[in-house]
């Protein structure tokens, strides 16, 4: 008896291929059913995300399993097997184990510490359990899993910090603003990337207004998109007092923002804490607003910078992160010895 | 064996508060939970220790021992801020509480003097509201300078761009500054009533004239005055957020003086003197 697991990630395999054996929630019951008719592995689970395609069996006859699993996914994908043979990997037990615990814990997805993978393994592993495809072996090595990346994430800090422009800039807003319900947020221009950040803050309940004097059109398709409203450029003025967060993000050659402006504009917001985000390049916002007390300018390379900061500090948490997993796949390893005696190690 | 018993809560205090800082800088959640169980602890004896205090003696003896009136404000302080680090998911409030109290009550051990002041604590009912109201309004102030100390830290790492384990660990600004402002008007309004109770007191003895030149009312006053002109800029707008924030633990040590003198000055009327 062995825990294997056969698959490919985006580490080992190109979007075309992860494509085709990606395997949506809804397929995956009748799936299983085909691989049990089939008498591929005893116990037999699938894994399918946007970055990997796994499965993971228990078994005796390994070799027949692994070739008819292979099979199934060529059939599947409809795509010749030495078209992605290479990009598989199998792993046995107890390297399977850990692998398992790593893709839990969000170590081996493409932003590491990553936290949605615990919902997927979840929701993948109920599906499995639901249709009665998992036994003792599995249904163990789930919920160790589950466990085991609770720990991970409570003893290290693989979690801490955000690792992409629009999710560091929501979590300064949420540092400044406690909560960003009911939190006004006025985009100037109709740039991808403020539009991406103003996205990320209105998911957390934020109001939208969006400013254009050069694509009104734009403004209020925008607008109209995130839910929010299209404010005329001459309006501006008038509006800031209600605004909270205010994203910059014009092709304009200098500087629209002033200190002047802003020193103004406090006063008038009886001077309640003021956020703002310069995307623009060149910048919209004159770097000595920071000076104004109770103001919080950031503009794309600070972004950027602590992005980058958060994400080494995640790279230098993995060695303590992997020695947690290697105590726990032991720990598991002797559960399983334990339980199954001799048959484990055959 | 009051003392004993005093020191046994300083340390008890102390525990918490090397635990409390233990998990700030690691993320290991038993720290946490062992400085939550610690503090509870010194709370929970340091409350017994009072109301056993007050069993035995029959009143509070507030201005007996200056080791009393920290015991209650330490107490208060404490136990005010656990509930709001909870209510207000204001983690660390506690880690920032607590060296306050901690130096307040190394303060009274060192200085502390025994006198004998039961007689005075006998003799109205004005005075057990002045000095509840005073106690309760010293340590909303205390709080309110915790909170303050917060805010200063995470503005300033917000400023500076630099985020690090401070930025993540600490409340948001909207936050501290919404615990700050309450505890600061309830402070304020407390300490300020408190006064005037104790004047009306004075007054009502004939002893007006005396305790006007005691050193603890005079700072009393000025420390009252102090914190309503920051607690009026607050009001009207002038200044929020950082400048208030200083304000608050720059007039901490106003409070820190009217506590010393109360054990320190060679006369005056709270000296029994």
């Amino acid at each position: 008896m062995n825990i294997l697991v056969l698959g490919l990630n985006h580490k080992t395999a190109s979007l075309m291929i992860r494509e085709r054996l990606s395997i949506p929630p809804f397929k995956a019951p009748d799936l299983l059913n085909t691989l049990k008719e089939r008498g591929i592995f005893d116990e037999r689970l699938l894994l399918s995300t946007c970055n990997r395609t796994e499965i993971y069996g228990v078994g005796s006859d390994l070799d027949k399993s692994v070739r008819l699993t292979k099979e199934f996914l060529s059939e599947y994908s409809k795509l010749d097997l030495h078209a992605f043979e290479n990009s598989l990997y199998v792993l046995k037990q107890p390297e399977s184990v850990r692998h398992l615990f790593k893709v839990t814990s969000g170590l081996d997805s493409m932003v590491l510490g990553e936290t949605e993978i615990i919902g997927q393994v979840k929701n993948a592993y109920l599906a499995a359990h639901q249709n009665q495809q998992t036994g003792k072996v599995l249904n163990t090595l789930f919920q160790r899993s589950l466990k085991v990346a609770k720990n991970v994430r409570t003893n290290t800090e693989i979690g801490m910090g955000r690792v992409s422009v629009a999710s560091v800039a929501v979590d300064l807003a949420e540092k400044i603003f406690e909560s960003l319900k009911n939190i006004r947020v006025m985009v100037i221009g109709t740039g991808e990337v403020s539009t991406q950040v103003a996205k990320a803050m209105i998911s957390r309940g934020a109001h939208p207004m969006i400013v254009s004097s050069h694509h009104p059109k734009r403004a209020q398709d925008i607008a109209g998109a995130l839910g929010g409203e299209a404010v005329p450029y001459d309006h501006l003025d008038e509006r800031i007092q209600e605004t909270d967060v205010l994203i910059a993000s014009t092709s304009g050659a200098q500087a629209l923002i002033t200190e002047a402006k802003v020193s103004a504009w406090m006063k008038a917001r009886h001077a309640k804490p003021f956020f703002l985000i310069d995307i623009a390049l060149p910048r919209n916002i004159d770097s000595a607003v920071e000076k104004i007390d109770n103001v919080y300018l950031y503009n794309l390379d600070d972004l950027q910078d602590i992005a980058h900061t958060n994400m080494a500090s995640r790279q230098s948490q993995l060695e303590a992160c992997l020695g947690l997993i290697q105590g726990q796949t032991h720990y598991f390893m002797d559960w399983l010895f334990k339980e199954f005696g001799s048959r484990a190690l055959s | 064996m009051t003392h004993s018993i005093f020191l046994l809560i300083f340390f008890g205090y102390f525990v918490s508060f090397v635990l409390y800082f233990m998990n700030f800088e690691s993320q290991r959640e038993t720290h946490y939970a062992w400085a939550q169980r610690a503090a509870l602890f010194s709370i929970f004896f340091q409350l017994v220790f009072i109301l056993a205090t007050f069993v035995k003696t029959r009143f509070l003896p507030v201005t007996h021992l200056s080791e009393y009136y920290i015991e209650i404000v330490s107490f208060i302080i404490l136990f005010v801020s656990l509930v709001i680090e909870s209510r207000y998911k204001a983690r660390y409030l506690m880690l920032f509480s607590l060296p306050i109290v901690l130096i307040f009550c190394l303060f009274t051990i060192v200085l502390a003097e025994q006198k004998d002041a039961s007689v005075i604590t006998r003799t109205s009912g004005w005075l057990w509201f002045h000095i509840g109201l005073i106690l309760a309004g010293i340590s909303s102030l205390i709080i309110a300078v915790s909170s303050a100390l917060m805010y200063l830290l995470q503005s300033t790492q917000l400023k500076s761009k630099h985020l690090g384990r401070i930025f993540l660990k600490l409340p948001a600004l909207g936050t501290l500054d919404r615990i700050h402002f309450r505890s600061l008007v309830w402070g304020i309004l407390l300490f300020s009533l408190g006064m005037l109770m104790g004047l009306l007191w004075a007054k009502n003895i004939h002893e007006l004239k005396h305790v006007l030149k005691d050193p603890t009312v005079v700072l009393s006053f000025l420390t009252c005055f102090m914190y309503w002109i920051i607690l009026s800029f607050r009001f009207s707008a002038i200044r929020r957020g950082q400048k208030i924030a200083i304000g608050t633990v720059l007039a901490l040590t106003l409070l820190f003086l009217i506590l010393l003198s109360s054990n320190v000055t060679p006369t005056g009327f709270h000296r029994g003197l």
